[in-house]
């Protein structure tokens, strides 16, 4: 059984101490914590380790709690995290949640309510990870919510993500951009999405918060801007958070590469096939951006 | 200040926090006011908010009792707990009472890092600021008392 990493971060030794023991003592989910003293340190250690959920402070020195999660944000980690604070301000609590923060719990706590709080955010994320037949991990697709969660986070304007049934290769008209994921340390192709151009526009207007008005002048040169396609790569980088692995602790997959294809090819649609993997269909919106297409599939 | 607290509100305070991270009861003790004959023997540490919310929290604690519950905090046997240990728990322990109580009080936008106040800091504080609101508790019959002040000029 893997382990769900947890990094709590706080500036007083004495809270971060008696998370973790009371992390230690959860049954139900078997943990390995670490600890960071601020944001900054807790930034570092979440590039590096990829945690599966941060419980942060708000008031720290260096980089505070909510600069923690708009960073984490801005690097589209796709690390869920949830704030321990004595925070009550109304207006910062939303501003966090708004922020996409999973939950607050005030200080002071106690253990029972933290790990009440905090064990189905972190049962479904391991809930994630399946073996084959043979005892083999296997990537496995996160569920709608935590896809929206993890697109809407990145997106400054409001993404709607819906769950829609598959389409044949044949309706996929290119141009199209496609990513490949492999496992850490490993070559071998473990998963792929696939962006239609409308997507593509869906994505790269709302994480570069791109008015209407402007939006409508960029359709009409028909042209993706690069900074959408830096957007829709960034964004396919983040969606390797939404596929896990066992063998790897449920790291993200890595993106391999991630190309805008300009012409159909025939083996499309036995990569998207559904024989021996999982595929996941899903309508993309924003307001005033239409409506696109993201496709998941693991190999 | 536009409001307080009653010295029985304050103690509801100090005591949900401190029930939170201590297996030892705290009984509020009757006689409240600051008596400086054992003022002299307690660790001061301080929480206080920007202007224009000019006043602040005061702690003292027996600094044997400082160290049981920094020592429960930490979970070590208190051989094994320092003085750094000992300001990292109840600086902690002041700035989550000093947020519950002015959040209470309306005025959580702006509270500064709790610090050890030395004796000449102390009186500075009980010079220029009134007492609003005070308690003193016990706990292993070891004291705790902490004060709500406000500045004199605010007033």
């Amino acid at each position: 059984m893997e382990k769900a990493r947890v990094l709590i971060v706080d500036d007083s030794r004495a809270i971060q101490t008696i998370i973790r023991r009371g992390l230690a003592k959860v049954d139900s989910v078997e943990m390995e914590t670490r600890v960071a003293n601020d944001g900054v340190e807790a930034f570092d250690i979440a590039r590096s380790w990829a945690p599966q959920l941060i419980l942060a402070d708000w008031h720290m020195p260096n980089m505070n709690g909510l600069e923690l999660l708009q960073a984490i944000n801005q690097e589209m980690l796709g690390i869920k995290l949830g704030f321990v604070t004595s925070e009550t301000c109304q207006a910062r609590l939303d501003e966090a949640r708004d922020a996409g923060a999973k939950f607050i719990v005030n200080k002071p706590f106690n253990m029972e309510e933290l790990t009440a709080t905090l064990l189905p955010v972190l049962q479904q994320q391991t809930e994630v990870t399946v073996y084959d037949e043979d005892g083999n991990s296997k990537a496995r697709l996160a569920d709608i919510e935590y896809l929206q969660q993890t697109v809407a986070s990145k997106c400054p304007f409001t993404v709607s993500l819906t769950q829609a049934e598959p389409i044949s290769a044949e309706s996929i008209k290119p141009p199209f951009a496609m990513g490949f994921y492999h496992q850490p340390d490993q070559s071998k192709i473990a998963a792929l999405c696939l962006m239609d151009m409308q997507a593509a526009w869906v994505i790269g207007a709302s994480a570069n918060k791109t008015s209407p008005q402007k939006l409508r002048e960029l359709l009409q040169h028909k042209k993706l801007p690069t900074t959408y396609i830096n957007s829709c790569e960034a964004m396919a980088k983040t969606l390797g958070a939404s596929f896990t692995d066992s063998a790897n602790h449920s790291k993200p997959l890595q993106l391999n590469r991630f190309n805008f294809i300009n012409k159909s090819f025939p083996k499309l649609k036995s990569l998207l096939s559904t024989a021996t993997s999982e595929r996941m269909d899903v309508n993309i919106t924003a307001p005033g951006c239409g409506n696109g297409r993201l496709i998941l599939v693991t190999s | 200040m536009n409001k307080t607290l009653t010295s029985q509100q304050l103690f509801s305070h100090v005591h949900r926090t401190w029930e939170c991270y201590s297996q030892s009861p705290l009984n509020q003790v009757a006689d409240n006011h600051y008596e400086a004959t054992w003022a002299e023997d307690l660790d001061w540490f301080a929480a206080k908010a920007k202007a224009p919310n000019d006043c602040a929290l005061l702690f003292g604690i027996d600094p044997v009792l400082g160290l049981l519950i920094s020592g429960e905090m930490f979970d070590r046997p208190t051989t094994f707990i320092d003085q750094a240990d000992v300001h990292d728990a109840l600086g902690e322990l002041t700035h989550i009472v000093a947020r519950t109580i002015t959040a209470d009080l309306g005025i959580n936008h702006s509270l500064q890092t709790p610090v050890a106040v030395t004796t000449r800091q102390r009186q500075h504080f009980l010079n220029a600021f009134n007492v609003e609101s005070e308690m003193l508790a016990q706990s292993d019959h070891h004291y705790f008392y902490s004060a709500l002040v406000s500045s004199k000029a605010a007033n």
